[in-house]
C-alpha cells in the first residue's frame, strides 16, 4: 500500500515537475492585487504570523556549538527530490565553512518520505521532536507534513511548498513566495517585441493539476490585461507526452506565439519535438521549469530549441550566470562540495535559498537563538534575493516583486536577453511595471 | 475533410501501437492457454534493454535488436516455460495467471533497481525522416510501426494456418490429445509458444519505445499492453487478424472522439474521460463478445480442502485474538518501528487483513481473481472522506455500499465470460482509476483527502490505542462473516461453482447472479476496508492505491493460502512488515514466493508438513481419506424418495 | 421413427428433433432425434466419439445445436440455459468427473437439494450465524470432521437418504475428491437426484463400478424409472444396458444408426458393424444375440 517506487510512472514525475512550474512563475490563491517593487519594505507583516510564547523557551536541537535543521524531502525513487537536500546541504557547508552562525555549525538531519503521505507525516513529527526547524525540504506530500506543522505554530519552517493550506500556516516562510499573478513588465516586453497583432494569438497547454491551473489563470489575467488574446489552451492528462495532435490543433487556429510557461520540461521537450515535426514554428516562451539542461537533447538538439525565449524570476543558476553573479557561483561549487557529481536543478536553488533565508533568521536572532525567536527574525526578514541568485521577495509578507529575468536559446545555450539593456540599478533583472494578482 | 484526413491518419497509428501489444497477448495465449499479464513487463525489460546497448553502448541497432529479440526474448521464453510453467500442469485453473503476475511484479522490481526512474531514458528513432502526407508530417517510425504491426500480423495469421508446426502450436490449447495422437511433443510445442510469445513481447517493447517522448518509464512501459486488451478481447483473445483489425479500428475510435467530441466538453473533463477511453473500449469490447460455452472439462480438486473452523472454534480464537490485540495494544504503545508507530502500522495490517479476507471470498472460494482490490480501497477511503465529514460510522456504511455497486458494475459485464476475462476487466480498471482518480489532484486534492477517527456518542477513536483496536475489532468481524459465508449455502454454492461450473449451472443454479454477488461482496468489503485505512491514516491520497502494489498484496495472500483466514492474516502482516523494512524488495518477494509454491493449491499453511494441531480442535486422523473404495451397499432404497412422480 | 414405447402414448419427457452440430468441419451431431419416455430407462450407446457426450451437452444446455430442437415434456428448451432446464426438472451426470472436489460428499448433494433456496433469505442467513446453529454444524466443508455434516441444513433426512439411496451412507463426510472413481460418479448421480429431477441423464455410470456395484445401480435405476422417471443412460457396460433398458438408440459418426428394445438393437448388422470397429465392450453383449432382425429404423 505503502507506495513502492516504481509506482511512481512518469505521471507522478511529470506531476512533480509541472508542479514546480508553480513556485518560480509563482501560483496560489492569497492575493492582494497589490505590488512591491524590489527591496520595497512594505508593511513586514506580522499580521497573521503569531508566535505562540512558549516558543520562545523553546531551544529543541539547538545547542551551544550546533543548530539541528530537518530537511524533510522525497529521496526514493532514485533520488527524486534529492536536489532539495543537495542545495540545503551545500549552505549549510558553506555557512559552516565560514564558522557557522554566532558560533553555532548547521546540522542538517535528513530524512526520506519514500513518496508517500505517511512517510512525510512521520518524518515530519519526528524533524519537529529533535529539530530546531524544518528547511529546505520538498516533497509532493507536503500537506502530511503540514498538517503536523499546524498544530506546531512554534517550529519554524522555511520550505518551498505546494499545499495552499501549508502555504498559508504562520511559521511557514518561503524564499521564493507563491503569489498567484503575473509579472506585467515580462508580458509587457514580448508585446513590444512580437507586435500587437502577434500577441492577439496566443497559445498554451496547461497541465490537468491545480496548482499549474491557477497559475495559468493568474497569467492570463495579467494577459489579457495587458491586450492578449488566448486562442488556445487546453488541458492535457499528465500521462500525456505526444503533442502532434495540439499542434496541428494550434497550426490551424493560427496560432502566433506559445507559451510553453506551465509544461515542464519532460513535456516541454516532447511538445517541442513536435513543432519540429509538423513544421510548425511559433515564437515559443519557455518558463522557468523548462530551464534545465536537459530540455534541449530531450527535444532533438538544438535546432527545436534555438530562438526561443525564456521567462523566469531566477537567474541562469545552472552556471550561465556565473560569472556575472558571485552567488552562482557560491552556490555552483558548494553543490558540488555536498555531493560531488551532482546536476543542480530546480529544487537545489529551492533547498540553497531556504537556508539562506534561514540562516539569515537565525543571525538576527541573536547568540541564544529558540525557535520563538528565530520565528521572530523571520517575520522581520521583508526583502530576500540571496545575493541576486533569485529577484528580491519579501518573504515576511509572503509577496515577490515585479522583476524578471528575459533569456532566449541561441546556439542550443542559454543566455539572457539584453535587448533592450537592462539598467544596473536591477541587478540584471528586468524591474517595470507592476506584479499583478487578480482580483478574488 | 483534410482534418477527418488527418484524423484518420493519426487512428491507424495509434491502432498499429495497440495491434503490436494486442497481438502479442493473443499469440501466448493461443500457444500456451496462459493469459501473459507479464507481457507488458517483459516488452518494458526489452525496451529498457535497447535503450542500454544502444543509447548507452552504442550498439548498432540491428546488433542490438538481434541480441534482444533472438537471443535474450528466445532464451527467457523458453526458461519461463521449462522453468515455472510446465510445473503448473494439474494446477489450480488461476494458478498459472498468478505465477505471470509474479513475473509481472519480479520484473518492475528488477527494472527498479536496475534503471534509476529520475533518469530520462530516451530511444532515438530507429529510422529517421518523415514525409508529408494529407498536410501532416508523418515519421519513418510510425510507419515501421504500422508495417511490423501489419506483417506481423499476416506472419502469424499464415504460421498458424498453414504450416504443421503452426497448426501444432494451436492444437497445444485446444486439443492436447489429438496433438499427442499427431506425434508432436505437447511440451515442445508449448515451450515454442512462449519463445514467440516473449519475442512478440519485446519486438513490441523495442519498438514503441522510440514513441515514448519523455523518455522510457518502468510504469507506463509495462501498462502500455493495457492499451491493447480491448482488441485482444474483440478477437477473443485467439484470433489475430480480429485483434488487428480491432485495434485499429478502436485507434480511429479513439481519435475521432479526442478530435471531434472533446472541444465540445468541458475543459476540466477532457483529461479524464481522454483516461478513461480505454476502459469504456474494454467494457464495449466486454459486451460484445459472444458468450463463451461451458465446458464440462472434468478438472477434479486434488487439493485437501482446508479446514473450515467450526461457528464456535472461530468465536473463540476471535475472542482470543481480540484478547492478543488488547495486550499488544498496550506493550507497544508509543513505540516504534522504523519510524512508524506500531500501532499504526498494526491498524494498516488489519485493513489490509479485510482486504485479504476479501480475496478469499472472491478468489480462494469463487476462484475469481481480482486485481483492483486496491482500487475499492482507495473509492472507500475517498467515500469516507467525504461523508458526514469523514469521522462518521455512514462514511463506513457509505463507502462499503457504493464499492459493492462499483464492484457489481465491473463483474457485470463478464459474467457470460470465463474468469479471465473478470481479471482482464479488474486489471484495466486499477490502471484507469489509478490515473483518472486516485491521480487526479482535482478529485483528491494535492495532500489527499483526510479523514477523520470516527466519534461515536461519548466515544471516540482519536488515540492510537483506540483506533487500533476498533480496526482489529472490524478485522474479527469480517473474518468472522467469511468464515460463517463459508459455512453457509451461499460458501458451499461458491467452492461448487469453483470446482465445477457445468455442474453448477446443471443442478440449477445461476454462475452469473453467484460470480456478480460474491465480488460485490468482496468489493465492499475492500471498500470497508479503505475507509477505516482513512481513518488510521487520517489523510489517503494520490499515490496510495497504485495497482502493483495491489498485485503484489494478492501475490502475497495467495503464497500464503488464499482459501484460509490465517492466510490472509499472516499476508497482511508479512507484507506491511517487509515493506517496512525494504519497500523495493516486495515484488521480489511476491514473485519469488508465488514461483516457489508453484502449483501447491494451498500455499504455504497447506504444506501438510507445517501442519500443528491446535489443542482445541478434533481432527480426525487423514487415513480415512484414503480408505479403499468402499463398496455401494446391497440393494439400494431410494426411489420413494425422489420427488419426480413422473 | 421412435419405436412405440411399451409405457404407451403420452407426453414424451425428452424429443430430440433433428439436432446437428459442427465442430469446425466435423459433424459431430448429424440431424439426430430420440424420445425418452417418462418411467422408462432408455439406453445411448456407440464407439467412442460418436457423439453421445455432445448429445447430452446439447440436451443440458452445455453446447448450442446448429440446427434442430430439443424439447422437454413439450417444453422448447433448444436455447435456454442449463440452470433453467435443470429447475425445469433435468439432471445430468458427467462422464468425465465434475463433482465440486473441495466439498464433501454430503454437501455436493445438499448443493442440490438446495438450488432452489434463495441464500440471501433472512432464514438461510441465520443460519450462518455461529450462535443460532447447532454445534454440530461446525462440520460443513470438513472433510475429516467426524460430526455428522449438514444438520443445520434444510434438508439433512433426504440428504441422508440419498446418499444412503446410492450406496454412500457414512460417507458423507469425505471430501469428494479424495473418493475413488466409481463412488464420486455416486456422489454425481446423488447429487443429480437431489434437484428432483423428471429426466436424468446419465453419462458412463456405471465406469469404475465393480460387478456387484454394477448390479446394484441398475436395480438403483429400474426403480427410479418404475417410480416414474425418465433415465437416459450412456453405457460402455453392455450387460448394463440390455439388462435394464426399455429402448436402446445407437450413435455411430453424429447418426443414429439403430434403435429399438436390447434385443432388436443387439441383433442389428448396422449396429454389429460399427462396434466391430471397436475393440472391447461389446463381446459378451453379443453372446446371447438373437438374430431377429431390425427394430429400428435405420437411418
Amino acid at each position: 500500500m505503502d507506495s513502492a517506487p516504481w509506482k511512481t510512472r512518469i505521471a507522478a514525475l511529470g506531476m512533480v515537475a509541472l508542479v514546480a512550474t508553480t513556485a518560480v512563475a509563482c501560483s496560489s490563491t492569497n492575493s492582494s492585487s497589490t505590488a512591491t517593487t524590489a527591496g520595497g519594505g512594505s508593511s513586514g507583516g506580522s499580521s497573521g504570523r503569531a508566535i505562540p510564547q512558549s516558543a520562545f523557551s523553546d531551544h529543541t536541537g539547538i545547542t551551544s556549538n550546533a543548530i539541528h535543521v530537518g530537511n524533510v524531502s522525497t529521496l526514493a525513487i532514485g533520488g527524486l527530490f534529492k536536489g532539495a537536500l543537495v542545495g540545503t546541504q551545500a549552505y549549510a557547508d558553506y555557512v559552516n565553512s565560514q564558522g557557522g552562525v554566532n558560533g553555532r555549525h548547521i546540522v542538517v538531519d535528513s530524512a526520506d518520505d519514500a513518496y508517500s503521505g505517511t512517510g512525510n507525516k512521520q518524518a515530519t513529527q519526528a524533524a519537529v521532536t529533535n529539530d530546531a526547524a524544518l528547511v529546505g525540504g520538498f516533497s509532493t506530500f507536503d500537506s502530511y507534513g503540514g498538517a503536523v506543522l499546524a498544530q506546531h505554530p512554534g517550529v519554524p519552517d522555511v520550505t518551498e511548498v505546494l499545499d495552499p493550506a501549508t502555504n498559508k500556516l504562520p511559521n511557514l516562510y518561503s524564499a521564493v513566495p507563491l503569489e498567484g499573478g503575473w509579472q506585467e513588465g515580462a508580458l509587457q516586453y514580448f508585446k513590444n517585441r512580437f507586435g500587437t497583432s502577434a500577441v492577439q494569438h496566443v497559445g498554451t497547454l496547461v497541465g490537468d493539476l491545480p496548482s499549474p491551473e491557477a497559475d495559468w489563470a493568474g497569467e492570463k489575467y495579467v494577459m489579457e490585461k495587458v491586450g492578449y488574446k488566448v486562442v488556445y489552451e487546453p488541458t492535457y492528462p499528465v500521462t500525456q507526452f505526444d503533442f502532434t495532435q495540439n499542434v496541428i490543433q494550434m497550426k490551424n487556429l493560427g496560432v502566433k506565439v506559445l507559451f510553453v510557461d506551465q509544461l515542464a520540461e519532460v513535456y516541454a521537450s516532447a511538445l517541442l519535438k513536435n513543432l519540429v515535426q509538423q513544421d510548425f514554428h511559433p515564437i515559443v516562451v519557455l518558463g522557468a521549469a523548462t530551464y534545465s539542461s536537459a530540455l534541449i537533447p530531450a527535444a532533438g538538439g538544438p535546432a527545436a530549441v534555438n530562438g526561443s525565449y525564456l521567462d523566469q524570476n531566477a537567474s541562469l543558476y545552472l552556471g550561465e550566470d556565473q560569472a556575472a553573479i558571485p552567488s552562482v557561483a557560491t552556490f555552483l561549487h558548494w553543490v558540488q562540495v555536498a555531493s560531488p557529481g551532482f546536476k543542480p536543478d530546480l529544487f537545489t536553488l529551492y533547498a540553497w535559498n531556504s537556508t539562506s533565508l534561514f540562516s539569515q533568521a537565525l543571525k538576527n536572532a541573536g547568540t541564544d537563538p529558540s525557535r520563538g525567536s528565530i520565528l521572530q527574525a523571520l517575520s522581520k526578514i521583508t526583502s530576500y534575493n540571496g545575493g541576486n541568485i533569485v529577484t528580491t521577495s519579501n518573504p515576511a509578507a509572503r509577496t515577490t516583486s515585479n522583476c524578471y529575468l528575459i533569456g532566449q536559446v541561441a546556439n542550443g545555450q542559454w543566455q539572457r536577453l539584453d535587448d533592450p539593456p537592462v539598467t544596473s540599478s536591477t541587478n540584471g533583472y528586468r524591474c517595470d511595471y507592476q506584479y499583478v494578482t487578480p482580483p478574488k | 475533410m483534410s482534418n477527418f484526413l488527418q484524423y484518420t491518419v493519426f487512428g491507424v497509428m495509434f491502432g498499429a501501437g495497440y495491434a503490436i501489444a494486442a497481438t502479442g497477448l493473443v499469440v501466448t495465449y493461443t500457444t500456451s492457454g496462459v493469459f501473459n499479464f507479464a507481457q507488458g513487463a517483459v516488452g518494458m525489460v526489452a525496451a529498457f534493454t535497447y535503450w542500454q546497448l544502444v543509447s548507452e553502448h552504442h550498439v548498432p541497432i540491428l546488433v542490438a535488436l538481434l541480441l534482444i529479440l533472438v537471443v535474450g526474448a528466445s532464451i527467457s521464453g523458453a526458461l519461463v516455460e521449462r522453468v515455472l510453467m510446465r510445473r503448473l500442469h494439474g494446477a489450480s485453473a488461476e494458478r498459472p495467471v498468478m505465477v505471470t503476475l509474479g513475473l509481472l511484479v519480479i520484473l518492475t522490481g528488477f527494472a527498479t533497481l536496475t534503471w534509476s526512474p529520475t533518469t530520462q531514458h530516451l530511444v532515438g528513432d530507429m529510422v529517421n525522416g518523415q514525409f508529408r502526407l494529407v498536410g501532416i508530417n508523418i515519421q519513418y517510425q510510425e510507419v515501421l510501426i504500422i508495417g511490423v504491426a501489419a506483417a506481423v500480423a499476416i506472419a502469424l495469421r499464415l504460421l498458424f494456418y498453414s504450416t504443421r508446426t503452426g497448426v501444432a502450436l494451436r492444437a497445444v490449447v485446444d486439443d492436447p490429445e489429438l496433438l499427442a495422437m499427431s506425434g508432436a511433443s505437447p511440451n515442445r510445442m508449448s515451450q515454442y509458444g512462449w519463445i514467440l510469445g516473449f519475442v512478440m513481447a519485446a519486438l513490441a517493447g523495442v519498438l514503441l519505445a522510440p514513441t515514448q517522448t519523455a523518455g522510457l518509464s518502468i510504469a507506463a512501459m509495462t501498462l502500455l499492453v493495457v492499451n491493447g486488451y480491448a482488441a485482444a478481447i474483440v478477437g477473443r483473445l485467439r484470433n489475430i487478424p480480429v485483434t488487428f483489425a480491432a485495434a485499429i479500428g478502436i485507434g480511429l475510435a479513439e481519435n475521432y472522439v479526442i478530435s471531434y467530441l472533446l472541444p465540445h466538453l468541458p475543459q476540466s473533463l477532457v483529461p479524464d474521460v481522454t483516461l478513461a477511453l480505454p476502459m469504456v473500449f474494454l467494457f464495449i469490447a466486454l459486451v460484445t463478445v459472444p458468450s463463451v460455452r461451458l465446458r464440462a472439462v472434468g478438472r477434479l480438486t486434488t487439493m485437501r480442502a482446508p479446514r473450515v473452523a467450526g461457528g464456535r472454534e472461530s468465536l473463540v480464537a476471535g475472542a482470543s485474538f481480540l484478547v492478543l490485540a488488547v495486550v499488544a495494544a498496550v506493550a507497544f504503545d508509543n513505540t516504534a518501528f522504523k519510524g512508524t508507530t506500531i500501532l499504526d502500522l498494526g491498524g494498516v495490517v488489519m485493513c489490509l487483513g479485510i482486504v485479504g479476507l476479501s480475496l478469499v471470498l472472491v478468489t480462494g472460494y469463487s476462484g475469481q481473481i481480482s486485481l483492483c482490490q486496491f482500487s475499492f480501497m482507495g473509492i472507500g477511503a475517498f467515500v469516507m472522506g467525504k461523508v458526514a465529514g469523514g469521522g462518521s460510522l455512514f462514511g463506513l456504511l457509505a463507502a462499503t455500499l457504493i464499492c459493492a455497486a462499483v464492484g457489481a458494475l465491473i463483474a457485470l459485464p463478464t459474467i457470460r465470460l470465463r474468469d479471465l476475462y473478470l481479471a482482464l476487466a479488474t486489471f484495466a480498471f486499477a490502471d484507469a482509476i489509478f490515473y483518472g482518480f486516485f491521480n487526479d489532484t482535482h478529485i483528491y486534492g494535492s495532500g489527499g483527502v483526510s479523514v477523520g477517527r470516527i466519534v461515536l456518542p461519548g466515544l471516540s477513536f482519536g488515540g492510537d490505542r483506540a483506533e487500533f483496536l476498533m480496526v482489529t475489532a472490524f478485522f474479527v468481524l469480517a473474518a468472522l462473516m467469511v468464515l460463517a459465508i463459508r459455512r453457509s449455502l451461499f460458501g458451499r454454492r461458491l467452492v461448487a461453482l469453483n470446482d465445477s461450473p457445468a455442474a453448477y449451472a446443471t443442478v440449477g443454479l445461476n454462475i452469473g447472479f453467484t460470480k456478480v454477488a460474491v465480488f460485490a461482496i468482496a468489493a465492499g468489503m475492500a471498500g470497508l476496508a479503505g475507509a477505516l485505512y482513512g481513518t488510521v491514516q487520517q489523510t489517503v491520497g494520490t499515490s496510495d492505491f497504485d495497482i502493483f502494489p495491489g498485485i503484489i498484496f494478492v501475490l502475497f495472500v495467495t503464497v500464503w493460502s488464499i482459501r484460509t483466514v490465517t492466510g490472509a492474516f499472516l499476508a497482511a502482516l508479512t507484507y506491511v512488515v517487509l515493506g517496512q523494512v525494504w519497500l523495493n524488495g516486495l515484488g521480489l518477494f511476491a514473485g519469488l514466493g508465488i514461483i516457489l509454491i508453484g502449483r501447491a493449491a494451498g500455499g504455504i499453511l497447506g504444506i501438510e508438513a507445517l501442519h500443528f494441531r491446535l489443542p482445541w480442535v478434533k481432527r480426525q486422523s487423514a487415513g480415512s481419506l484414503g480408505a479403499p473404495g468402499a463398496l455401494i451397499g446391497g440393494p439400494a432404497v431410494v426411489g420413494g424418495e425422489t420427488r419426480a412422480a413422473g | 421413427m421412435p419405436p412405440a414405447d411399451a409405457s404407451g402414448a403420452g407426453t414424451a419427457a425428452l424429443t430430440v428433433s433433428e439436432v446437428s452440430v459442427r465442430f469446425g468441419g466435423v459433424a459431430a451431431l448429424d440431424a439426430c432425434s430420440l424420445t425418452v419416455q417418462p418411467g422408462t430407462v432408455t439406453g445411448l450407446i456407440g464407439p467412442n466419439g460418436a457423439g453421445k457426450t455432445t448429445l447430452f451437452n446439447v440436451i443440458s444446455g452445455l453446447e448450442t445445436p446448429d440446427r434442430g430442437t430439443v424439447e422437454l415434456f413439450d417444453t422448447d428448451i433448444t436455447g435456454m440455459k442449463p440452470h433453467r432446464r435443470a429447475k425445469l426438472g433435468l439432471a445430468r451426470t458427467f462422464q468425465r468427473l465434475e463433482v465440486f472436489g473441495s466439498l464433501s460428499a454430503a454437501e455436493n448433494v445438499q448443493v442440490g437439494l438446495e438450488s432452489t433456496v434463495k441464500w440471501w433469505e433472512w432464514r438461510q442467513l441465520r443460519r450462518a450465524i455461529p450462535w443460532r446453529r447447532g454445534p454440530a454444524a461446525a462440520g460443513a466443508g470438513v472433510p475429516d470432521a467426524l460430526a455428522p455434516p449438514v444438520t443445520g441444513s434444510l434438508a439433512t433426512a433426504t440428504c441422508d437418504r440419498l446418499l444412503e439411496g446410492v450406496g454412500l451412507g457414512g460417507l458423507g463426510t469425505r471430501q469428494s475428491s479424495a473418493m475413488p472413481t466409481g463412488l464420486a460418479r455416486m456422489v454425481e448421480l446423488a447429487r443429480a437426484l437431489a434437484i428432483g429431477p423428471k429426466l436424468l441423464l446419465l453419462d458412463e455410470p456405471g465406469s469404475g463400478l465393480d460387478e456387484a456395484e454394477s448390479s446394484a445401480l441398475g436395480d438403483l435405476l429400474t426403480r427410479l424409472a418404475a417410480g416414474g422417471m425418465a433415465v437416459l443412460l450412456v453405457e460402455h457396460d453392455m450387460e448394463l444396458v440390455m439388462r435394464i433398458c426399455d429402448t436402446v438408440y445407437v450413435l455411430d459418426f453424429g447418426d443414429i444408426i439403430a434403435s429399438g428394445t436390447p434385443d432388436q438393437v443387439r441383433g442389428d448388422p448396422l449396429v454389429q458393424a460399427a462396434y466391430l470397429g471397436e475393440a472391447a465392450p461389446t463381446s459378451e453383449a453379443g453372446a446371447g444375440a438373437s438374430p431377429t432382425g431390425i427394430g429400428g429404423s435405420a437411418r
